[in-house]
């Protein structure tokens, strides 16, 4: 029986929904569009195994000591250098693995996300008003 | 790899006795540690013979990135409290 896969809250569940509203729209750029296949494919095969050779599953036991919970790795990639991973842990329920976490977080990688920081609007300079002429 | 440190507490003061044990080291000189929390420690040995350990993580935080990190244990969180998002469809991915 396969895994129902989850995504933790808030912010995995936020890039989930906002990779797949934007693929839902066709308003995903390249690099989005090659991670959410990536991520489907993993997905995939973790819900059908989480021990598929493919995802080189393995505990990372610093992590779990450290949250008291297991906490395991997957690869997005095979043999290639500095692939991605996803954080995934089992529950809250049986049958159910959340994904907790993703590297290299899609912010990172993309080029202007400075751009698209929301600046503080500048309030406006006081005029001085009542000065000596 | 570096090794990360956990910070010393500020005062040892706080720290409260939870287990209070005699043991009797062994013909090498160990002795076990009851229901220790971490695997690694720093040991510091006083003139008056007493030791003092102080618990060491060996996961570097540069090794996995902060913002990874931070989605990492605010998923964690949620996960404890039994919290998660519903059960991801993948279907209309695998078949388009």
């Amino acid at each position: 029986m396969p895994f129902a896969i989850r995504m933790g809250q808030p912010e995995m569940e936020a890039l989930w929904l906002d990779l797949t509203t934007r693929h839902q729209n066709g308003s995903l750029d390249k690099e989005d569009q090659r991670l959410l296949k990536k991520l489907v494919k993993v997905l995939g095969y973790l819900s059908a195994d989480p021990r598929h050779n493919s995802l080189a599953s393995h505990e990372i036991s610093d992590l779990t000591r450290k949250y008291g919970f297991k906490i395991f790795q997957s690869y997005l990639e095979n043999n290639t250098p500095g692939a991605g991973r996803i954080f995934w842990a089992y529950g809250p329920d049986q049958g159910d693995i959340t994904i907790l976490a993703l590297e290299p977080h899609p912010e990172d990688q993309k080029r202007g996300s400075y751009e698209r920081l929301k600046l503080s609007s500048v309030p406006a300079p006081k005029n001085k008003t009542g000065g000596k002429k | 790899m570096k090794t990360a440190t956990l910070k010393r507490p500020s005062s040892r003061k706080q720290a409260k006795i939870v287990q209070d044990y005699d043991v009797a080291a062994d013909a090498k000189n160990r002795i076990s540690l009851r229901g220790a929390k971490t695997k690694y420690f720093h040991v510091m040995a006083l003139s008056n013979g007493s030791y003092v350990l102080e618990p060491r993580v060996l996961v570097a935080p540069e090794a996995i990135p902060a913002r990874t990190l931070k989605m990492l244990e605010s998923s964690a969180a949620s996960l404890k409290k039994r919290q998660a998002s519903a059960p991801i469809d993948l279907s209309p991915f695998i078949a388009g």
